[in-house]
């Protein structure tokens, strides 16, 4: 059987174990010096601390403690800004956070609309490029540099020599 | 040549049998004479092609983008049914440049940039026999001669439309692919594209239409287009606005489809109109969420219905946008430029 935690003993001592464990416990320490050993002195505290004396508290305990719980608590959001008042470079670097993630959308939705400006008629071009690959005459080879072309500007990646 | 040559003459075979067999089928449009029929028969020959053979070589593609001409070089594969690789050779901007088409969803490398894409599969779909009627529908076919494209035999295929265009198709007469097509409009070349070396096989290795991404590499994928099929109703309420719809369309030309395109936080509604053959597509975006001055400063200034528009030349196909009413209008087609500004004009103040 393993070494008892000091937990463990304190429970035997305090009779708190169910039956068993307080038999295994038993069991062990009659061939477990040391389990033996660390009960004893667990034993010693104790005794030393029921031989000290019982100070009373003072008078005023009581009615602080009550008055205490009757006060009405500040709200959330105001010891929440006291926190922020007390740490001004803190509270500034959060601010800019935040600002700059309601700013990236914005600017992505910006950008979003030019490039859809940018791409419009090449993903246009693509698509009726496709849809004319129905007609059974068509060179697959030439639509497919038509699709190859526009997926290109449509990455914002235009092949080099030919400008529109 | 094939590692299979059996399988080869196998496919020299049928492609005869089957324009053959086309000329006993009752096919709508079919015109009196026997000269039409034999181009009926030459045009299936080419739309079944892809589905009995595989080949691969080096095509060149001459094509007018933004006033003036560009020449490019890719390498094309083919297996059979709809797989495709293409490895772009030329111009400089292009080499090394990088498109796998599985048939299901095609993969884009792009060199430069270390990045690939990933989008839905340029593999036409229909059955050729359908394909062909609708083609017959939207083009007078003329079988104007035979030729001989880098050494091979050919049948030359006019295919004429109402509206002046015109595609001429270089058959091969062994395979039934083209070897070279070249799209006019009126007097004027908007389009020419020819293989300068072909071979043909039925067993190019599947590895080849196998995409595998650098490692390394960023990726994106790009399925912008949704829902096919949409009521006018469902798009209106996805984008948010009233869906303009032209009171009359062009001659020749129908409502095909309804969907939306969305990318970041552009939400187009698209409508699809066709020929039978060649989609026209018209965009609409709310104008509020895009930028109108980045649209104005591309291509040429016209006019349709009282409206100023811009025109965009890529090749055969044209773009026409125009801002009216709080909404962005793009319409972009391989078709003539008046059939396109037509339609422009019955969009307009709709």
């Amino acid at each position: 059987m393993a070494h008892h935690a000091e937990r463990q003993l304190s429970a035997y001592l305090d009779r708190e174990l169910t039956p068993e464990e307080e038999a295994a416990v038993h069991r062990h320490l009659a061939s477990c010096a040391s389990c033996r050993e660390e009960l004893s002195r667990l034993e010693r505290l104790r005794r030393l601390l029921a031989g000290l004396p019982e100070r009373p508290l003072p008078e005023s305990f009581w009615p602080d403690l009550r008055r205490a719980l009757g006060r009405r608590r500040e709200p959330a959001w105001q010891i929440w800004l006291a926190g922020w008042r007390t740490r001004p470079a803190a509270a500034l670097a959060a601010a800019a956070v935040v600002i700059l993630l309601l700013l990236v959308p914005l600017a992505r939705g910006r950008i979003d609309r030019l490039r859809a400006a940018e791409f419009g008629l090449d993903l246009f071009v693509r698509e009726h490029a496709l849809a004319a690959a129905a007609d059974p005459l068509a060179d697959r080879a030439y639509l497919a540099l038509l699709v190859t072309d526009a997926n290109l500007r449509i990455i914002g990646q235009p092949r080099g020599v030919v400008q529109r | 040549m094939s590692r299979r040559p059996a399988a080869v003459l196998a496919a020299l075979v049928l492609l005869p049998a089957a324009a053959l067999a086309l000329l006993q089928l009752p096919v709508a449009g079919r015109q009196a004479g026997g000269a039409p029929d034999r181009a009926a028969a030459v045009l299936y020959s080419a739309l079944v092609a892809p589905a009995l053979i595989d080949y691969e070589g080096t095509k060149l593609i001459s094509t007018r983008r933004g006033g003036r001409v560009e020449t490019v070089v890719v390498l094309e594969a083919h297996k059979r049914p709809n797989q495709t690789r293409l490895e772009f050779l030329s111009p400089e901007s292009l080499a090394g440049r990088l498109v796998v088409d599985s048939g299901v969803e095609a993969w884009h490398y792009e060199p430069s940039l270390h990045t690939v894409f990933q989008g839905p599969t340029l593999a036409p779909t229909g059955r050729p026999a359908e394909q062909l009627r609708a083609l017959q529908a939207a083009y007078r076919l003329v079988l104007v001669g035979t030729e001989e494209v880098i050494g091979r035999p050919t049948f030359v295929l006019a295919l004429e439309g109402r509206s002046g265009d015109r595609r001429l198709l270089w058959i091969d007469q062994a395979t039934g692919v083209p070897l070279r097509v070249e799209e006019r409009s009126g007097a004027e070349s908007v389009y020419t594209a020819y293989f300068t070396r072909v071979s043909f096989s039925l067993n190019l290795p599947p590895a080849l239409f196998r995409f595998r991404a650098p490692a390394g590499a960023r990726t994106f994928a790009l399925f912008a287009a949704e829902d096919e099929g949409m009521t006018l109703e469902e798009v209106q309420r996805a984008v948010g606005f009233r869906v303009r719809t032209p009171g009359t369309l062009p001659p020749g030309v129908r409502f095909d489809r309804a969907q939306t395109v969305r990318y970041g936080p552009l939400v187009a509604a698209a409508l699809r109109y066709t020929d039978g053959t060649a989609p026209i597509s018209v965009f609409q975006v709310s104008a509020r969420r895009v930028d109108g001055r980045a649209w104005e400063a591309v291509g040429e200034a016209v006019t349709a219905g009282g409206v100023s528009l811009r025109l965009v030349e890529l090749g055969d196909i044209r773009v026409l946008t125009w801002e009216e009413g709080g909404l962005r209008l793009v319409v972009v087609g391989a078709r003539p430029r008046a059939v396109l500004l037509a339609l422009a004009a019955r969009l307009s103040g709709r």
